[in-house]
């Protein structure tokens, strides 16, 4: 038995293949080009909505709002330790780019590494805030691509599986230096996914605090993502066409991974910060129990959890 | 009498290097010496202390120097507290060292004991990493 098994689980965007790097590249377009058209199109909503409030609704508006807009861009390069089921796992120099934007309650989202929300490009429209909450309705890339491709005893068992990218609604409270956020989404963007996939729900909860150590900044976080079995079942799950010798027939139930990070930020100067965190996520049963994991994680530098840790230094425009 | 290129050579590298010797000196002479006396002023060795975020409070160990040319009773103050950091009695110099925690700027000044005049002020700026504006409260934490 000889092939590739190229994974793109949620997270896990800039490989080095070849494969992945294309794919990663027509998913970002494509979500892109689809969150321009859902931004533009809840301006005009919200410009039409806007027209009907009254002058002083458009003046604590244009207040409240004037507060939430802006943001920041960290381009970060330090050394990174990851092993996973999914690929070779990285040992070496990284390069980590984080950052988000809001204007006018629109806003883009970049989570490429050192966070546990390592999610890629996201856009969305932050549409309520009270107090304590705040409400936005974004895409999250549910999950990455992935693609096996094994030359099994008796035949070539071929997955090429595309990324699922979905909109939902999320909640984010914050009391004191304690961070919760809630996300429910229900509907897929990808049309190929969409088109495989039945009952499509992707839901997270997330829990995070901070604390201050002299001018150390250190956050604890832990996060539990939820995927209904058809989406599972989809990146997961073995057909008996598609089963082989090595991959017998498999169907995915639903299941949730759990995440936990660490990290400790150092500020080096106004513009330079010193950054260093510790991941680990235990993947669902039904991911771990399905017979290509089974394979995988069984590979030269590969494990069946997740972990990374990485040191980095990063600059905040 | 012509000298040799050689000689010539090695003239011109000893001059260089004694001019060389001469300025450094003069410069760890200069550096020295300001060190030793301060300039008329009151000076703080680090004037900016960084936090992650914008409200976090920020600690720094000041070091602050003044020097005045009337010795006199002084006392340090700062924009924390009323009461003095420190008093000095007939003198025309003085040194103060402590850790400070603030997300304010901290406005360091000399005053006469007996007078209500600030003579000398200088100011510790608080700056953050990511400012209020960087961060919409319904982001998670992105850092």
């Amino acid at each position: 038995m000889r092939g590739t098994l190229f994974f793109s689980p949620l997270r896990y965007s800039l490989h080095i293949n070849f494969f992945i790097k294309a794919n990663f590249m027509k998913t970002l377009i494509r979500q892109t080009l689809i969150g321009l058209c859902f931004g533009m199109t809840l301006v005009s909503l919200s410009a039409s909505a806007k027209n009907f409030e009254t002058e002083q609704a458009s003046e604590e508006s244009a207040e409240s709002e004037e507060n939430f807009n802006g943001g920041f861009l960290k381009i970060g390069l330090g050394y990174k330790v990851e092993e996973n089921p999914y690929n070779e796992g990285v040992n070496g120099v990284s390069l980590f780019v984080n950052g988000r934007y809001q204007w006018e309650g629109l806003f883009v989202e970049a989570f490429f590494g050192a966070n546990e929300r390592n999610e890629g490009l996201s856009i969305g429209y932050n549409f309520y805030n009270s107090e304590h909450w705040n409400f936005d309705i974004k895409t999250v890339m549910a999950h990455g691509n992935i693609y096996n491709e094994v030359y099994d005893v008796d035949k070539i068992f071929y997955q090429p599986l595309d990324s699922a990218t979905m909109i939902g609604l999320q909640a984010t409270g914050h009391y004191g230096q304690t961070t919760m956020q809630f996300l429910v989404a229900p509907y897929l963007i990808d049309a190929e996914v969409d088109d495989a996939v039945d009952n499509s729900l992707y839901a997270s909860a997330w829990l995070g605090h901070s604390w201050q150590i002299k001018n150390w900044s250190i956050h604890a976080s832990v996060g539990l993502e939820y995927r209904s079995s058809d989406i599972l079942d989809y990146y997961y799950g073995i057909s008996p066409e598609e089963a082989t010798a090595n991959f017998g027939q498999y169907q995915a139930s639903s299941g949730i991974d759990l995440t936990t990070q660490i990290s400790a930020s150092y500020p080096i100067s106004e513009d330079w910060l010193f950054e260093s965190y510790l991941r680990y996520t235990d993947l669902a049963d039904s991911i771990s129990d399905s017979p290509v994991m089974r394979v995988a994680k069984n590979e030269p530098n590969r494990a069946e959890a997740m972990t990374e840790v990485g040191v980095l230094i990063s600059y905040v425009f | 009498m012509k000298t040799s290129p050689l000689k010539q050579w090695k003239n011109i590298s000893v001059n260089l290097c004694c001019q060389i010797v001469l300025v450094l000196t003069g410069m760890l002479y200069s550096l020295s010496a300001a060190a030793a006396s301060p300039e008329i002023g009151l000076t703080l060795y680090s004037n900016q202390c960084v936090a992650v975020n914008q409200g976090m409070k920020c600690f720094v160990e000041i070091q602050v120097s003044w020097k005045i040319t009337k010795p006199d009773d002084y006392c340090l103050f700062s924009s924390q507290q009323d009461s003095p950091l420190q008093c000095w009695r007939n003198s025309n110099q003085g040194k103060f060292e402590q850790e400070f925690v603030s997300d304010k700027n901290i406005t360091f000044y000399l005053k006469q004991k007996y007078g209500d005049t600030q003579l000398m002020t200088n100011e510790l700026k608080i700056v953050w990493v990511y400012k209020k504006n960087s961060r919409s409260p319904s982001s998670w934490r992105m850092f």
